[in-house]
């Protein structure tokens, strides 16, 4: 039993930052029709960025913003020089695929000339040391920071999104660029936009990861872009409560395949699973949710 | 308001008008008909800066218009009801409505205007947290004559409005339109519906082939040969067999 609440407890940590690195993809898919394979890369170089505003000895919220506008540049950069010009030259989709993944690869290079290919690992916070017991469950006062800070990113985004003229604007593009432009919004600027926030959630994202396994490298970005795909995937692509609750589902999933099974199979599993669903339920799990809210 | 001046433009380098000239007068509700793939949807499109003109001229209160980029014609007041009214079905009609007023800034004013278009459309309201794609066909259209509105255009573009419509339906949409006309604002009205859109604008143009082929005042305009042969006797058989094809 105590095992059990400690691996929801862990489960749900590594989940919320699935859930907000996945919604950044799916909103990216959602409008462009489009899957940016660098999400992972502008993960990575947001932990790295993160460890530096760290090393400077920023306290970590302050570091959480520097990591997600980092990540968020780089989306614009991206969307601005590559992903753009591919689209005005009349490439297909699949050029700005590739192109994406070229992106990954040369993020990568470039974090490993700038930081080195050693795994790094952040300055001790006073955070981490704060560990409440309650009964045999071990609590870090950094995984309810993380939790916290993930489910206010999400909040924000889901506000973002829902609530303002900037939210409803990305979502009309992602309907029809047309219709966007019938009622004045100016699309460039609207889709301009939408790579930053897929950006600074990506960011965000990569640094709450290093700090949950205190850990940095230049690869940590292609694992969890595979699993920011699965969970894509799971949710129902371009499903954003979908991919919420897929990432919360692939966190728990993983930690318990380490806890009941090996952690070797830990992302065997977690796929495996995965695949069982898509066999079932090829639109992915949570699909027809938003149909069914209206 | 409106001038179009030897306008050509099209698709690629294909036009699909050519040398258009039309006028629509301050106030004014001018229609322009035609068959099925004249020219009418471009010469919209190309008014509203979606599809660009080849060469020509459009002017907007004498404003060159020609090169203008889209949102800045709508922040200029010259907003589309786009053909297959083309609502955000996985929007609630309120969330339609409101980016309809995207370009607009004054909040209080916004909701004024929500209040009227829910005035006009009651249904509208009855409805407006549902999403916009589980309204009907004559619901949907009067979103997006209601959004077009929440910009407060000066001159309204509305591109077969009664597309796919029952009779009852068609009549109510054109009585909307006409009072929207009265109360202030230019209407530029294309239809494949000759008879109904003849009966509600002072003034019509009658595109083939992507060319004017004749225009006037529209007590005029109805009783020439070409119309009455061409357009009011098919205009019947267009909807006869529309009503067929709808059940
Ligand atoms: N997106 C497009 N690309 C290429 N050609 C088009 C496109 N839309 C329309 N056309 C062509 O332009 C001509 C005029 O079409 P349109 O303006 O839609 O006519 P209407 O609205 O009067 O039915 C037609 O020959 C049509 O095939
Ligand atoms: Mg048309």
């Amino acid at each position: 039993m105590e095992v059990f609440a400690q691996q929801i407890v862990n489960g749900l940590s590594i989940g919320s930052i699935y859930a907000v690195f996945a919604i950044g993809c799916t909103l990216i898919f959602g409008v462009l029709n489009i899957i940016n394979l660098a999400q992972g890369a502008f993960l990575m170089i947001g932990a790295c960025v993160g460890l530096e505003a760290a090393r400077f000895g920023l306290p970590l919220p302050v570091t959480l913003l520097v990591a997600a506008f980092g990540g968020g540049l780089l989306g614009v950069l991206s969307e601005q020089f590559m992903f753009r010009p591919l689209r005005k030259a009349g490439g297909h989709r699949w050029m700005g695929l590739v192109a994406s993944l070229a992106l990954a690869r040369l993020l990568v290079g470039v974090a490993q000339e700038i930081f080195g290919t050693e795994v790094q690992a952040y300055p001790r916070s006073s955070m981490s040391a704060i560990i409440w017991q309650i009964g045999g469950v071990r609590i870090q006062a950094l995984q309810l920071f993380i939790i916290a800070a993930a489910v206010v990113l999400m909040l924000l985004f889901a506000f973002i999104l829902q609530r303002t003229s900037l939210g409803r604007a990305i979502r009309t593009v992602a309907f029809s660029e047309d219709v966007a432009r019938i009622v004045g919004v100016r699309v460039e600027s609207a889709t301009l936009v939408t790579f930053f926030i897929a950006g600074a959630l990506a960011g965000a994202a990569g640094l709450l990861l290093g700090v949950l396994f205190n850990v940095v490298s230049p690869f940590m970005g292609d694992s969890a872009l595979v699993k920011g795909l699965t969970v894509m995937i799971l949710g129902g692509l371009g499903n954003i409560p979908g991919a919420v609750a897929g990432g919360f589902l692939l966190g728990l999933l993983e930690v318990f395949s380490v806890a009941y099974v090996s952690s070797a199979f830990r992302d065997a599993i977690g796929f495996g699973l995965i695949f069982l669903i898509l066999l079932v339920k090829p639109t992915g799990l949570f699909s027809g949710f938003e149909e069914r809210r209206a | 308001m409106l001038e179009l001046q030897d306008v050509t433009s099209g698709y690629g380098t294909v036009p699909a008008i050519s040398n258009i000239n039309i006028s629509v007068p301050q106030g004014a509700c001018v229609c322009l008909i035609g068959a099925n793939g004249a020219g009418k949807t471009t010469t919209l499109l190309t008014i509203s800066g979606l599809v660009r003109a080849f060469s020509g001229h459009i002017k907007i209160d004498g404003v060159d218009h020609t090169t203008m980029s889209a949102d800045r014609i709508v922040r200029g007041g010259v907003s589309l009801v786009p053909e297959g009214r083309r609502v955000i079905a996985s929007m609630s009609v309120e969330d339609n409505l409101l980016i309809g007023a995207y370009v607009r800034k004054n909040g209080p004013e916004i909701a004024n205007d929500m209040r009227a278009v829910y005035n006009r459309f009651p249904r509208l309201f009855e409805r407006r947290r549902h999403y916009a794609g589980s309204l009907s066909g004559g619901e949907q259209q009067m979103l997006a004559i209601g959004r077009a509105l929440m910009a407060r255009p000066k001159l309204l573009l509305l591109d077969e409005p009664s597309m796919g419509l029952a009779p009852h339906v068609v009549r109510e949409i054109f009585e909307t339109i006409q009072e929207i006309n009265r109360q202030g604002t230019t209407i530029l009205l294309v239809e494949q519906n000759a008879r109904k859109a003849l009966s509600i604008a002072n003034y019509g143009y009658v595109l083939e082939k992507g060319r004017i082929a004749a225009e006037g005042p529209t007590e005029q305009l109805r009783n020439t040969d070409t119309v009455r042969d061409a357009y009011l006797g098919m205009g019947q058989a267009i909807e006869s067999t529309s009503q067929a094809a709808l059940g």
